[in-house]
């Protein structure tokens, strides 16, 4: 950081002043002569209200008292400071004003609190930073908790005063860098109620481990039973174009054996038909048999053939046995017996000459030994109406041995038939065999197919709504879960990060102590012309012990003892900062890389001597680029001899009244 | 008619063909018709339910082809078959009609009348044995041509031909 210019506006005793900053490299003092009460601890505490809108003073009123006395009621009037720096390759003007007003009371307050407007300027652009960002900005140029060091009070800045700040140990990491680091161990640090850590801690939710891992359980075995399923699916789809392929290769020897087929079908037709002759003809047979036996039909043909043979029906034309009358089964003696009893078997009388008599006598001519005819009559009769009915059994009996030669003959003829279709395909295929092997393998296919279609549409489908349906009460349950493993890795990483964070403040505060101590020290030992030196403890706080005598007994100081450990540990600090100590790989070129500052000291050489004012003067220049002193010309003289040919810009502060100071610059 | 009153006993081949041809046989000997039924099995036959029916039907052929035979005494041979008396006494009628056949259809010098009158009348009991002894001549005879016919039938081919022999043989004629 180099400051260029600073104008002034109604801020306390000056009405309108600007100071110009020296900023040449080789002459880069910028002396500001004047006596106590001039304004000098004014323009130094300008730079800190300008910056941080932080009111030094006692008397908390800004606004110039000639200003405020010359106010109307409801008039108001501005106080302002402005400050033109430039800092790591812009140019900033920092603007803040105050606003007073007068009541009717003539009693003068604030109307608008200080506020700060900053212009950023790259080089053709000129931006307003918007006022969210102001802070920000003047941060990142100077952070307030350094303000005391490169703005310092010789009067009030002893170095027991920056040696008791709490803020010690931050300043000085903060200049040398660690600031960033130490930000981002804070953030971090597990011990901070309000860390990342410790927000992180505080997600971590309670969750059931036993149902999430019956869950898993669960899933686990739909998951493997849902493989398996795949599995099925898969082997029942090779399973069918194995099938498939043998249904081809059945089929080609099919076709292959068309003829053979027909010879096939023609076996099978005459197998069918042998067996079914040779059942027809055992009925035939039997029946045949039946009809033999049965009601004596082969006894009542030879009746009938003998009845023809030997022309019996005209046996009776033949005989003189043509009565019409006559008896059978009874004899002529038998009906003497009947007349010679008198009696009739009726029970009627036979009496020589009655009736019965008389009948009796006439029918003896009609009966045995005289008359048969009844009995030849009726032979006759029978047989010849048995002659009929003896041709048709013998018919039928004949037309059932023609039935059964005929079936014999066709088994026969079907036999040599099969025996030729037989001698034909013998040796081919069986077409028969191949054509059920072709339908148990249509038929296996179906079956296959049928699971393939269950496998695939209803046990596949049911296994992803289950496991889906799984997945989801796990990631309702592991949310929690994952949220926690994911939270605790966070926790995890951002512990890591503060431990890193934390070794390497450690680290880096052990290497700034040494490095302070030894910068300290070295300046120390060009400013003080005694015989002590500096010890910088683990605080960073610089305390001057006696050296020679070996026994470091710490001596009470000296104001002026006290100035130059002042000086030589700012300077030792601003070179530390200067050789970039943090020499971090992170660091390297990044934007929070420490730039330099300017010193701006009022009051520098109070309760000094002026060797130590030599030294200081000598050795201030070699470790700050640009100093600003606002000092009395009385102190000013034991350095001006030190710092002349380092003196870019002089001024000196002239009292016009009490209430009013200008600035004037002084000739070369 | 005093004839078929006793029981009538076969012996020598007769009763072997009775037996034979025959489903009751009535003997523990095993005495069967078998032929092949054209289809590589062996069948028994039965020609006849009983013994009666075979009886007389070797009647009916023997008068039609007038061939008797003398009973077989052969002792080499222990078959007996026997038709008892009651059967005989069943089977009356129809044996009665088979004597009248035998009787009407004599080649003799009677007359008509006389064979007519002999046929139906009633046979005096001394004559029974005779009559009865003729018949039976006739039975023996037509068991012959029985056997004759069907001894050789190895097959129901050759039964079946055996029948359109026997058609051959009568004067029926086919419709």
């Amino acid at each position: 950081m180099q400051i260029r210019k600073l104008s002034l506006y109604n801020f306390r005793n000056f009405k309108k002043c600007n100071l110009n900053f020296s900023t040449d490299p080789d002459k880069n003092f910028t002396i500001v002569l004047g006596q106590n009460t001039f304004g000098k601890t004014t323009l130094v505490k300008s730079f800190i209200w300008c910056l941080y809108r932080t009111n030094l003073f006692e008397d908390k009123s800004l606004l110039n008292a000639d200003v405020a006395d010359s106010m109307f009621p409801n008039n108001t009037e501005t106080v302002k400071v402005e400050l033109e720096l430039e800092h790591k390759g812009f140019s900033y003007k920092i603007t803040t004003k105050e606003v007073y007003s007068k009541n009717y009371n003539g009693n003068l307050s604030v109307s608008t609190k200080a506020f700060t407007s900053i212009i950023k300027i790259d080089g053709e652009n000129a931006i307003p930073v918007p006022q969210s960002r102001v802070e920000e900005e003047i941060d990142s140029i100077l952070r307030p908790e350094l303000k005391e060091y490169f703005f310092f009070d010789g009067e009030t800045n002893t170095i027991e005063t920056i040696s008791s700040k709490k803020s010690l140990t931050t300043a000085v990491t903060n200049i040398l860098g660690l600031n960033h680091i130490e930000q981002i161990r804070d953030y971090y640090d597990p011990r901070k109620n309000e860390s990342v850590t410790s927000y992180l801690r505080k997600e971590l939710v309670t969750v059931d481990d036993s149902a999430l891992d019956n869950l898993n359980e669960e899933l686990n075995r739909l998951t493997e039973a849902k493989e398996t399923c795949l599995r099925d699916i898969k082997e029942t789809k090779e399973e069918i174009e194995r099938l498939e392929t043998q249904k081809q290769e059945a089929s080609d020897q099919l076709d292959a054996n068309k003829d053979v087929e027909e010879d096939q079908k023609e076996k099978k037709r005459l197998e069918k038909e042998i067996a079914d002759a040779k059942e027809e003809k055992e009925r035939s047979f039997s029946r045949l048999i039946q009809m033999i036996n049965g009601s004596n039909a082969l006894l009542k043909i030879l009746f009938a053939d003998s009845f023809l043979k030997f022309n019996l029906e005209d046996l009776k034309d033949q005989s003189t046995f043509q009565s019409e009358n006559s008896y059978k089964g009874i004899t002529e003696d038998a009906v003497n017996d009947l007349i010679a009893a008198g009696r009739c078997i009726c029970g009627a009388e036979i009496k020589n000459g009655n009736d019965a008599y008389r009948h009796l006598i006439q029918a003896r001519e009609h009966m045995e030994p005289h008359d048969y005819g009844k009995y030849i009559s009726d032979f006759e009769s029978a047989e010849k109406s048995n002659v009929y009915g003896s041709q048709t059994s013998l018919d039928n009996i004949l037309k059932e041995a023609g039935r059964i030669k005929d079936l014999i003959a066709l088994i026969d003829d079907n036999n040599e038939r099969l025996k030729t279709i037989r001698e034909r395909i013998q040796g081919r295929a069986d077409v028969g065999e191949i054509q059920r092997r072709l339908n148990d393998i249509i038929y296996q296919i179906g079956v296959q197919t049928g699971l393939l279609k269950r496998l695939q549409e209803k046990d596949l489908p049911n296994y992803n709504a289950l496991i889906d349906e799984i997945n989801s009460k796990i990631e309702r349950a592991s949310i929690k879960n994952e949220a926690n493993e994911f939270t605790q890795m966070c926790i995890d990483y951002a512990t890591n990060i503060y431990e890193l964070a934390d070794r390497k403040i450690n680290k880096s505060k052990i290497e700034i102590r040494e490095k302070l101590q030894e910068e300290v020290g070295s300046i120390f030992k060009s400013m003080y012309h005694g015989n002590r030196k500096i010890e910088i403890d683990e605080y960073f706080k610089a305390t001057p012990v006696v050296d020679k005598t070996g026994q470091d007994k710490k001596l009470d100081k000296s104001t002026g003892l006290g100035t130059v450990v002042n000086y030589s540990f700012v300077a030792g600090l601003m070179n530390l900062a200067k050789q970039s100590i943090i020499n971090d790989d992170e660091m390297e070129n990044s934007e929070d890389y420490n730039d330099t500052y300017p010193l701006v000291m009022d009051a520098p050489f109070s309760n000094t001597d002026d060797e130590h004012i030599k030294n200081i003067c000598n050795s201030l220049p070699n470790f700050c680029d640009q100093i600003v002193m606002f000092v009395m010309k009385k102190d000013f003289n034991y350095a001006a001899n030190s710092i002349a040919h380092k003196i870019g810009k002089m001024y000196r502060l002239v009292k016009v009244s009490e209430t009013e100071a200008n600035i004037e610059l002084m000739e070369d | 008619m005093s004839m078929f009153k006793s029981q009538i006993k076969f012996t020598g081949k007769h009763a072997i063909i009775l037996q034979k041809y025959c489903k009751d046989k009535g003997t523990e000997q095993d005495l069967s018709f078998n032929v092949s039924n054209n289809s590589g099995e062996e069948k028994t036959v039965y020609l006849f339910d009983t013994r009666i029916s075979c009886y007389m039907v070797a009647a009916m052929l023997g008068i039609l082809n007038k061939k008797t035979a003398e009973i077989d005494n052969n002792k080499n041979i222990t078959t007996v078959a026997n038709i008892f008396a009651e059967v005989l006494e069943k089977n009356r009628k129809n044996l009665e009609r088979i004597y009248h056949h035998m009787i009407l259809t004599e080649d003799n010098s009677l007359s008509p009348d006389a064979k007519i009158k002999n046929a139906f009348s009633i046979i005096p009991d001394e004559k029974c044995d005779e009559e009865q002894h003729k018949l039976e001549n006739y039975v023996r005879g037509g068991l012959e041509i029985l056997d004759e016919m069907f001894s050789n039938c190895k097959s129901y081919e050759d039964i079946c031909n055996a029948m359109f022999d026997l058609r051959d043989m009568l004067s029926l004629e086919e419709e």
